[in-house]
């Protein structure tokens, strides 16, 4: 499941933050079961899984705020585990903004530097550097209520990253702002932090933030790791089903491996995936994207189906369909240009076929 | 013919009919009383002249500044980290310390007070305690005089400043706290510079109740201080129903309401000044 892990021999030398074998129970509720991961220096990493999966617990961990039940929180070769959340020196994003709402932009940003003791004229200056590096310069005296959801989340990114912090956080600091907004500063994060150079742990549940932005993905769910890896790797080898069906793989067909290399669905279709891994006798989930089935018409060498129904979305056309052998509808994309109804003959491509572990 | 917008205003009639009835026609009364000669009805300066020359109404005066601001500072140290306490314990533990809290609103002024007096007196379990333990050798008078007053007043009026200051800790984000952590401020520099200052709308109407309910303040006075300490409340009742002086007794209600007016615009000038000053 880590197969990252493998790929710099389990060792966290390089790393800048790791999570060793972390637990965490709130009285009887165990909410993560012995989490180990690691951000490499200058690393984006995602935790990734829907609410309840943990991320925002390992968050808090990392931060300080919570005490892991077990494990350790290292930075760099030094447990963190009695430190403080106001000596770890990391800088924190949350989805609130939580500016000072007493305090200009320019005053929240040097509220760290102050606690710090840097000399006023170089707080002045680092304050300025820091809003301008957002975007921000000339909105010094703004108090946060006159600035827009955008501009608050670039002066909590300011004041989180003027301190230096040898850790970013950011607790799905995007969820609150609208889709056009969500995009831009999607784009903007990626190039602060390509510049800064500052390790970064991001929690999200959305997908496609995951995969824009982060070099790994720790995929979580009820308090452990599901996947860990690239975001390449998760989008084209989902570990298991509920991997497959967080990332938004369409079409999840119960299965049963009947011989080596041989699928039996549920409803009696065999199939012959590229690769099975499984022995004879399990239950897979057979995984295959919407996109990778292909339409075509009636005639054509492949599986007879029926067209149930189509949704237009624009650049294509997403259909339902009827396969004999097959309990329930296939889904399939195909571009809206060509409109097919009725009868149509479908391809399922054994090399796209992903035979997974059914955890759902 | 009765419009909507009347509607309100005879709903509200009976209450507005009792507030006029016993307490805004009494009131314009007893100010007319205040600048009228006793015997010839002419308006006059002199009632105020007597309790102005007059040593005891000087003492109380003072007296009752002193008590109501002492009671506010200890009800402001002590209410704060309750509120703060109600604010963030699980559930279950601040509903417990919430009604422990609220509970001297609940029980008779009287009761109340006498508790105390049986608590602080001459022979009341403090004493006792000290003097067992060998602290002291002869009983600390703590009722009849400022302090007991004071901790009698205390006791009824923090409930007050505890509800102000939870009404704005309890909108108070846990992620602003988080942040200043997170910046490097330990917890106390993170009170002091964040939660403090966000909690000053809510200091302030606290501060308005108790102070204004400690110089109002009657039943507790009177049993805890006793006739050696009387204050501007206990006077008025003293000159009325004791000396049958009502223009005394007038004269110093009018002088309390007065400093209740003059302390309402204080603290609002003082809430506003904040306000502005941090765009709130």
């Amino acid at each position: 499941m880590t197969s990252d892990l493998t790929t710099d021999g389990g060792s966290s030398d390089a790393a800048a933050v790791a999570l060793q074998d972390i637990g965490k129970s709130f009285g009887e509720t165990e909410v993560l079961k012995k989490v180990s991961f690691h951000a490499r220096k200058g690393e984006f990493l995602t935790l990734l899984g829907p609410s309840g999966c943990g991320k925002t617990t390992s968050l808090r961990i990392i931060a300080g705020f919570e005490e892991a039940t077990s494990g350790n929180v290292m930075f760099g070769q030094t447990s963190v585990n009695d430190l403080p959340p106001w000596r770890r020196d990391i800088g924190l994003v949350f989805q609130n903004y939580a500016l000072f709402p007493y305090m200009t932009a320019a005053e929240n940003v040097a509220f760290g530097l102050k606690m710090r003791r840097v000399p006023k004229a170089e707080t002045a200056t680092r304050v300025k550097a820091a809003l301008a590096q957002v975007g921000l310069a000339g909105y010094e005296t703004r108090h946060p209520r006159h600035l827009s959801g955008g501009q608050r989340q670039r002066v909590a990114l300011a004041r989180a990253l003027v301190i230096e912090p040898k850790l970013l956080l950011l607790d799905e600091p995007l969820s609150n702002l609208d889709a056009k907004l969500r995009g831009e500063m999607r784009y903007e994060l990626k190039n602060l932090q390509r510049a800064t150079g500052v390790t970064t742990i991001f929690v999200t549940h959305d997908q496609e933030e995951a995969f824009s932005l982060s070099d790994r993905i720790v995929l979580m769910r009820s308090g452990e790791i599901v996947q860990y890896c690239a975001p390449d790797e998760l989008w084209s080898r989902p570990a298991t089903a509920f991997a497959a069906d967080f990332i938004g793989v369409e079409n999840l067909i119960p299965a049963h491996v009947t011989a080596p290399g041989q699928l039996t669905c549920a409803g009696g279709l065999a199939v012959t995936p590229t690769t099975v891994g499984f022995a004879p006798g399990a239950e897979v989930i057979l995984g295959l994207r919407a996109s990778d089935v292909a339409i075509q018409p009636r005639g054509s060498t492949g599986l007879p189906a029926t067209i149930l129904d189509g949704e237009y979305r624009g650049r294509e056309r997403l259909y339902r369909l009827a396969v004999p052998g097959l309990e329930r509808p296939v889904l399939a994309s195909a571009p809206s240009d060509i409109a097919f109804d009725g009868e149509v003959t479908l391809c399922l491509p054994p090399e796209k076929m992903m035979v997974l572990h059914d955890d759902r | 013919m009765t419009g909507k917008r009347d509607i309100p205003w005879l709903l509200a009639s009976p209450g507005i009919l009792l507030v006029t009835l016993v307490a805004l026609l009494p009131a314009a009364i007893l100010i007319v009383k205040a600048f009228q000669d006793v015997d010839t009805g002419a308006l006059t300066l002199e009632n105020f002249q007597a309790i102005f020359d007059s040593k005891i109404f000087g003492q109380a005066f003072w007296r009752t500044l002193r008590i109501a601001f002492f009671v506010t500072l200890v009800s402001v140290i002590g209410g704060y980290p309750l509120a703060l306490l109600i604010a963030r314990a699980n559930p279950r533990y601040s509903l417990v310390i919430f009604v422990i809290v609220l509970f001297p609103l609940m029980v008779s002024v009287v009761v109340r007070t006498f508790g105390w007096v049986v608590i602080l007196g001459p022979a009341g379990i403090v004493n006792e305690a000290l003097m067992g333990i060998g602290l002291i050798s002869e009983p600390l008078t703590m009722t009849q005089n400022e302090f007991g007053i004071v901790v009698g007043e205390t006791h009824l009026l923090m409930p007050y400043m505890v509800l102000a200051l939870l009404s704005v800790l309890r909108k108070l984000e846990p992620q602003l706290e988080e942040a200043a952590l997170s910046l490097g401020a330990n917890p106390l520099v993170a009170f002091f510079r964040v939660i403090l200052p966000m909690t000053v709308p809510g200091l302030l109407s606290g501060v308005l109740l108790v102070f204004s309910l400690a110089i109002t303040a009657f039943a507790t006075p009177l049993v805890m201080g006793g006739a050696r300490t009387p204050l501007l409340s206990t006077l008025v009742y003293r000159y009325a129903l004791t000396s049958y002086d009502w223009a005394s007794a007038a004269a110093v209600a009018f002088v309390l309401a007065v400093i209740a007016v003059a302390f309402v615009a204080v603290q609002k000038t003082v809430a506003w000044m904040w306000m502005s000053r941090h765009e709130f």
